[in-house]
């Protein structure tokens, strides 16, 4: 069984224009911050004030894509660091206060799954809960499983999506770190994006996942796009996340508008959905067919989609 | 398509192979004493399940150059893998899922120290491993790179997860061989998190016990080996058991407590029962999550009356051996369920004194043979995640 995709929500560096066509804009090493929703819309007060920002970022993207009391058959995450703030914040004040006695909230939230669950809670949904962290191949993997139910028992809905955060000290490690490599730091996004998926052909469909393939063995690209039998001149827009492509007015670099992040494809994968409804002014006109390609590190990914309208 | 298991390798605390295991199961020996590796004040106050190898112990085991920067979680994870694939032939399209909640965090911690309190950025590199997919990455690496790697972070649930994520890529054709299992080893991060949660036993932990107060904290990596159950055959891979059922569900109740009623848990097993064709009372053995905190024992145990009514089957926590290994969890605890399947063994649940269960049925005591067919096996964590997995004797 396929997996089509029935809408997307996201949260990232670039403003969302509501019922009109979204213009990106390129970020630059100046201040380029997240552009964060008034979470209160879609989310209670009270579980508000105890969510750190990715377990926001994502239940905000969650319940903009389902209706009050709807229950999805799974809610599949992909993650590169998780909750990296809250990490700092308890590994921090552990070292500071010398293991005295600790507040346990940061440690709480601090799990990689505290957004999946969180949004289970959301929905007082029991069903299938799942979280990937495989560094830069996170959302792939999280799209993958999604792909898989569909296959094995077809779900009308699930919830398919990723998020990563931003934070000062990350900042000022990176900025360490890439000294002392003497690599250039690109700019670092972060952001969460959401997608319901399901197994059935509807009038709803936006698109069609019609492939999806990871690597971690460090492959060239030419080999990598090879065994994937990847044409790269049979798609009518190529989202590229930093392979080494002839830049013509098919490609759009992506990272330049979402930043550098280990869950940036699932942001390539919103702005596919966005130009198949027609939403999106960077994209060229009535596009069919999407490839999204990424480069981060040992890691490398393809999804292809498919625009079911034309 | 039916999953066999054809290998299994594991380090914890009670020993450094399957057999060292095994032996300390059947002596009923606990491996829950004072720490000797982990770099935190609280081994002065607390005991844990703790692997008796160091790190550099490993790396030379492993033929791993002492400088290398490489996290005690791939250390630990490289180990069991090892034991795991022995003596099976290499096949295409072979993948690696490991679960985990710790991932680099040793290294990490360990950079944190030396930077916060001397400002000194030597050791900036080891954040590169920080991110728990690149502990499996490095174990991939290791054996020359797997064809696929995956790493799944569900809290005390992520390597039972890693069996459910291995059959299904089997059963899509996806892959024809893959390593499933989990790895976490102790930290000073999750040691002073499960502190400050106060729910640490100081002592030993005491399962489904009245006066339990907490779990201990221990350290493992278990990896198990998935095929088909036709390849295998075909191929004269040794069946050690088979996975016959499994369910993944959310308890939707609390980010980090139970419900009363343990709702996930209940729907977890009840599902992977039906999911392997099985009626509770075919249930022979059951390797419970019981991690001797208040809030666990109690939930699970709710949860095991709605399932299986005053005809619990022998269960007991295992836990009490090893302490609680978090990620890897439900992979140590599938290997004790194939060795009770393979031995026909129950294996004990240790301190506990006056269980809370009493009226209806008290833990496993003490060692004891018995017919095992089917086993079931729990691992439920925080975000409510909870998933139960069934193991049974191959048909000859």
């Amino acid at each position: 069984m396929p997996l089509f995709f029935e809408g997307s929500s996201s949260i990232s560096h670039q403003s969302p224009s509501a019922n009109k066509k979204l213009s990106l804009l390129k970020l630059s090493n100046e201040l380029n911050p997240l552009i964060e929703p008034q979470y209160s819309q879609k989310l209670k007060p009270a579980s508000l004030r105890r969510m750190n920002k990715p377990v926001k970022m994502g239940s905000y993207c969650a319940a903009s894509l389902t209706e009050e009391n709807e229950q999805t058959q799974g809610i599949i995450v992909g993650t590169g660091l998780g909750c990296i703030n809250d990490t700092e914040r308890f590994l921090s004040d552990t070292i500071e206060q010398k293991e005295g006695t600790l507040s346990p909230t940061a440690f709480m939230q601090s799990t990689h799954n505290s957004l999946a669950g969180q949004i289970a809670l959301q929905q007082k949904n029991k069903a299938y809960n799942m979280t990937f962290v495989q560094g830069a191949i996170s959302f792939e993997k999280a799209l993958e499983d999604a792909q898989m139910q569909c296959e094995l028992q077809p779900p009308s809905s699930l919830l398919v999506g990723a998020v990563d955060e931003n934070t000062m000290q990350l900042e000022v490690l990176l900025d360490h770190l890439s000294s002392k490599l003497s690599v250039n730091k690109p700019f670092i996004g972060e952001g969460a994006n959401f997608f319901k998926v399901g197994s059935k052909h509807q009038p709803s469909t936006i698109a069609e996942l019609t492939y999806l393939d990871t690597s971690s063995k460090n492959e060239s690209e030419s080999v990598f796009l090879d065994r994937n039998q990847i044409n790269t001149e049979s798609f009518d827009w190529i989202l590229n996340g930093g392979f080494d492509l002839n830049s013509n007015s098919n490609v759009l670099n992506f990272k330049e508008y979402c930043g550098e992040y280990y869950t940036a494809t699932a942001f390539a994968c919103h702005l596919a959905l966005l130009a198949f409804q027609n939403l999106l002014a960077n994209a060229p006109a009535a596009v069919g067919s999407v490839l999204i390609l990424n480069k981060f590190g040992f890691y490398k990914s393809v999804i292809t989609l498919e625009n079911v309208k034309i | 398509m039916e999953i066999a298991i054809t290998g299994m390798g594991i380090v914890s605390a009670i020993g450094n192979n399957v057999a060292e295991n095994f032996a300390a199961l059947k002596l009923q020996k606990t491996g829950i004493k004072k720490a000797v590796h982990l770099d935190s004040r609280l081994k002065n106050s607390h005991a844990f399940g703790e692997v008796s190898l160091s790190n550099s112990k490993l790396k030379e085991e492993l033929g791993i150059s002492g400088n290398q920067s490489i996290s005690r979680s791939s250390l630990l994870g490289i180990k069991a893998i090892k034991e795991s694939i022995e003596g099976l032939p290499k096949i295409e399209n072979t993948g690696l899922i490991s679960g985990t909640t710790n991932g680099g965090m040793d290294l990490s911690e360990a950079f944190f120290k030396e930077w916060q309190q001397q400002n000194n950025l030597k050791n900036i590199e080891a954040l590169l491993t920080h991110d728990c997919g690149d502990t499996t990455l490095k174990m991939s690496q290791y054996f020359g790179n797997f064809d696929y790697i995956n790493t799944i972070s569900t809290a005390c649930s992520s390597a039972a997860n890693a069996f459910i994520l291995g059959s299904n890529l089997l059963k899509t054709k996806r892959l024809n061989r893959v390593i499933v299992g989990g790895v976490d080893p102790l930290t000073f991060f999750t040691a002073n998190g499960f502190n400050s949660l106060m729910i640490l036993d100081k002592e030993w932990c005491k399962p489904f016990s009245e006066n339990r107060a907490g779990l201990n904290l221990g350290e493992a990596a278990a990896f198990l080996v998935l095929e088909n159950l036709a390849d295998a055959k075909a191929h004269n891979h040794p069946v050690k058991a088979m996975l016959t059922g499994y369910a993944n569900t959310n308890d939707a109740y609390h980010q980090t407590a139970s419900s009363a009623q343990g709702d996930g848990a209940f729907l977890a097993m009840k599902q992977a029962l039906a999911h392997a064709s099985l009626h509770p009372n075919n249930i022979d053995y059951i390797n419970a999550h019981g991690t001797g905190t208040k809030n666990n024992d109690a939930s699970e145990w709710a949860a095991l009356q709605r399932v299986f009514g005053k005809k619990t089957p022998p269960f007991s926590s295992t836990k009490s051996f090893t302490g609680h290994t978090l990620g890897a969890a439900g992979a140590v605890e599938a290997v004790y369920s194939l060795l009770a399947i393979q031995h026909q063994v129950l294996f004990p649940n240790l301190n506990c004194q006056n269980s809370l269960t009493q009226n209806v049925a008290s833990p496993i005591s003490s060692v004891a043979s018995s017919a095992i067919d089917h086993v079931l096996s729990n691992s439920f964590g925080f975000g409510g995640n909870c998933t139960s997995l069934v193991f049974s004797k191959p048909q000859i």
